[in-house]
């Protein structure tokens, strides 16, 4: 078992506090005064300074200390939070990013630089050096001299220590607020035989005297508070509750007489919680496990070396009279396929972290551009394989930056045509069958296919002149170098990226189809296949050699007779309910030089709305495939998207699918000009 | 942390760190001394090093004590960073006199 790097850790939680802060300073846009977003990103900000300071990020501790105690100004309404400020914290996040992770030194003048424009945003104070405290918080006006004297009683989770909670820490954070009167509650303590020494059992009842606001007594909480019990009354309102004791004095251990131990515990009166409620919140605590993603991809390698091994048993078992060991290879065939599923599962994550960070970026193209844009994210929930959610994060990011530079419109220009002022860019997932489907989707200008066809012809991709498809035109925008953007900007028209996105899914043996209307909008999806690590497939043979056929891409099966085999020679096409099919003879295509088959089978594959089918000799049956990537020497090998190991231990190659409806449908196109 | 072997006559020797990282061991170091006869007696060392969690074990020391009719002590009283541990955590605040008696050694009139 190996031991989590705790600064690993920190910087695992770190990434996820900067996800919540950035979160709630986009949603604070929509309603500058929402104050629970307001405390949402300061508890954020409050929080990532604490446990940088407790991992020894100092350097992110100081600067966040900045930025947090700016946002306390406006969530004690001193300041009003603006657009401005919110673009100002999320520059500062992207700071503190760094200083997560080049905590060393090195980045004190951009530092400054951010502070002195988020004290110039706040407005604290004028003309001042940011070094030291520029920012802190004033005495609340309303505070009288005297100030409010509050009885707190607090109980931490019994695992506080263990979990580097630091309680005396928190009483001298209370101190600092002003006069404070600490007694420890040592009621719930047990004997030592019966004591678990790390855990806390001690409580605490204050009383404080401060002219800071409650609110001051709840950020020194902060780190602990959803799993603590904790009270806090002004001592007016706790005088008049019968049931509220003075803070008490320690029980005397002195006291307890031999025959009255074990000691008594009373509950506490002020127990915010009913008995039972801890062991409720460690069961809920309980219920996720955070596992580092490395454990989950040996785990998903042993998953794929078991079904390959399954997979032979079941080889051995089928060529065996033993009815016991038929028995037994059954079973372990539903076991491993089930461990399969459940594994599969596993690896889901709902696109919601990958569409998390496209709010950042169309609320930084907005302000670079001068667009008026509204993104609207569809489907969160849709779970997608993490590595699959992993590489489609930068194809996404090229296509959104492409919506929003050459689609979506000025808003004078936009007002022009009749549209709203604000664009409106769509990011939608689905699943559909063993795909999932993301959508980039805009109401801008749409693809001028001229421009499209000039650039095109300029760059020599295609003759002038040539027929193309629209469909086909509309790819070209995914071509190596091609670009129509006239300007070339920091977020596109440098032709970098499209093609980049087209290699990326298609590695992921994926798809990508283009729609758009001029003066309408553009829509772009992707079809990306759920999980890269094992399919259901199709085994088939084709002359000698055994092929797998994603089982999520086939339609049905067919046989073709050798009397129809000879009757289509020349055309290519099978009559499937009134519609035409074209169809490849794979072994013409793999060049067996074998006799077919007298009794071929026709295997039907769709992506999308387009369909071929594929002749193959023999249909073999289903097999669950560990897909192996092919190698470096063979990355160029269209046809195929990779290689899984049977379980008589020999290779078979798996089709790739988009690639061989694409030549179906290129040979349909190609019969069809030819009359 | 070094807790002293398993005492043979109720004394506890405990210097060093005395935190929660070495708390399992103080806790059978303390356990030991109850098994031998006659008083059990901490000897904490003056410049330990002590934080909440020896407090507490401390105390349920008084109370396993109290339970079964034995006596606990110091053998000196609080100082140095025990001392200011022990009001930091507000162990002293209206603190009964016999935990102060316990704590600092100071007889006070009930």
């Amino acid at each position: 078992m190996t031991t989590l790097d705790p600064i690993q850790v920190f910087r695992t939680e770190a990434a996820e506090l900067f996800e919540q802060i950035e979160a709630g300073l986009l949603d604070l846009l929509h309603n500058l005064s929402n104050q629970d977003q307001i405390d949402a990103v300061f508890r954020g900000l409050h929080t990532l300074k604490g446990s940088g300071a407790m991992f020894g990020f100092d350097a992110l501790a100081a600067f966040t200390h900045h930025c947090e105690t700016a946002f306390d100004r406006v969530r004690k309404g001193e300041v009003a939070a603006t657009a401005e400020l919110v673009a100002c914290v999320l520059e500062a996040q992207d700071h503190m990013k760094v200083l997560v992770d080049q905590p060393h030194g090195g980045h004190e003048e951009a530092g400054d630089r951010l502070l002195a424009k988020l004290q110039a945003t706040v407005g604290g104070h004028s003309g001042g050096t940011v070094v030291g405290p520029p920012l802190a918080a004033p005495v609340p006006a309303a505070t009288t001299a005297r100030g409010t004297t509050f009885r707190l009683r607090f109980r931490l989770p019994d695992n506080a220590m263990a979990n580097g909670t630091n309680p005396l820490g928190l009483l001298d954070e209370l101190r600092e607020l002003g006069d404070c009167h600490v007694a420890a509650d040592l009621s719930t303590v047990p004997a030592l035989d019966e004591i678990a020494p790390s855990d806390l059992h001690v409580g605490w009842n204050v009383t404080l005297t401060t002219e800071q606001p409650r609110s001051a007594i709840d950020d020194v909480f902060i780190f602990v508070m959803d799993d603590m019990e904790l009270t806090i009354e002004e001592a007016a309102a706790a005088a008049a509750l019968p049931s509220v004791p003075e803070p008490a004095a320690a029980p005397s251990a002195a006291a307890i007489s031999p025959a009255s131990a074990p000691p008594a515990q009373p509950p506490h009166p002020d127990q915010a919680h009913p008995a039972g409620a801890s062991d409720a919140r460690h069961a809920k605590a309980a219920e996720n496990l955070r596992v580092p993603a490395e454990r989950l991809d040996e785990l998903m390698d042993r998953v794929g070396e078991l079904v390959i091994a399954q997979s032979r048993l079941s080889q051995l078992a089928s060529s065996s009279a033993d009815i016991q060991l038929r028995s037994v290879s059954e079973d372990v065939e539903r076991l491993s396929g089930e461990l399969r599923d459940t594994m599969m599962v596993l690896r889901m994550v709902p696109v919601t972290q990958l569409f998390g960070r496209f709010r950042r970026l169309v609320h930084d193209l907005a302000r670079e551009t001068g667009k008026m844009i509204e993104l609207e994210l569809e489907g969160e929930s849709t779970e997608v394989d993490k590595t699959v959610m992993e590489r489609l994060a930068d194809p996404l990011v090229h296509l959104v930056r492409n919506s929003v530079d050459h689609g979506l419109e000025l808003p004078d220009e936009r007002a022009a045509a009749g549209k709203e002022r604000a664009g409106r860019v769509l990011l939608s997932a689905r699943q559909s069958g063993g795909e999932v489907i993301i959508t980039i989707k805009d109401d801008g200008r749409g693809i001028d296919r001229d421009r499209v066809r000039a650039k095109a012809e300029a760059s020599g991709l295609i003759q002038p002149g040539q027929q193309l498809m629209d469909q086909e035109l509309l790819q070209l925008i995914f071509q190596p170098g091609f670009s129509t953007a006239a300007q070339v900007t920091n977020l596109s028209g440098r032709g970098v990226g499209m093609d980049v996105v087209k290699k990326t899914v298609e590695a992921l043996r994926g798809v990508i189809d283009i729609r758009s209307e001029p003066g309408k909008g553009s829509e772009v999806s992707l079809r990306i296949p759920l999980t890269l690590a094992i399919i259901d497939g199709l085994l088939v043979r084709v002359g000698t050699g055994r092929y797998v056929i994603p089982l999520s891409a086939v339609e049905e099966c067919l046989e073709l007779s050798l009397e129809e085999d000879l009757r289509s020679r020349g055309r290519s096409f099978i009559s499937l309910r009134d519609s035409l099919v074209p169809f490849l003879r794979l072994r013409d295509l793999f060049r067996t030089g074998t006799a077919p088959d007298p009794f071929q089978k026709v295997v039907v594959i769709s992506t999308g709305d387009e369909r071929v089918g594929l002749v193959v000799d023999q249909i073999v049956g289903d097999h669950q495939t560990v897909i192996k990537s092919m190698s470096k020497l063979h990355h160029d090998v269209a046809t195929f998207s990779g290689a899984t190991i049977l379980g008589d231990g020999s290779v078979a190659l798996i089709l790739d699918v988009a690639h061989l409806v694409s030549a179906g449908q290129q040979q349909e196109a190609q019969l069809r000009a030819a009359g | 942390m070094s807790p002293a072997p398993a005492p043979s006559n109720g004394k506890v020797d405990l210097s060093g760190p005395l935190t929660i990282r070495q708390v399992a061991a103080v806790h059978e170091a303390i356990r030991s001394a109850f098994e031998a006869q006659g008083p059990v007696l901490l000897n904490i060392a003056e410049d330990a090093e002590v934080d909440l969690s020896f407090l507490q074990l401390v105390h349920a020391a008084r109370l396993q004590a109290a339970a079964d009719g034995r006596t606990i002590a110091l053998e000196r009283p609080a100082g140095g960073n025990l001392l200011s541990t022990l009001e930091r955590a507000g162990f002293l605040t209206d603190a009964d006199p016999r935990d102060r008696e316990f704590w600092l050694h100071r007889k006070e009139q009930q």
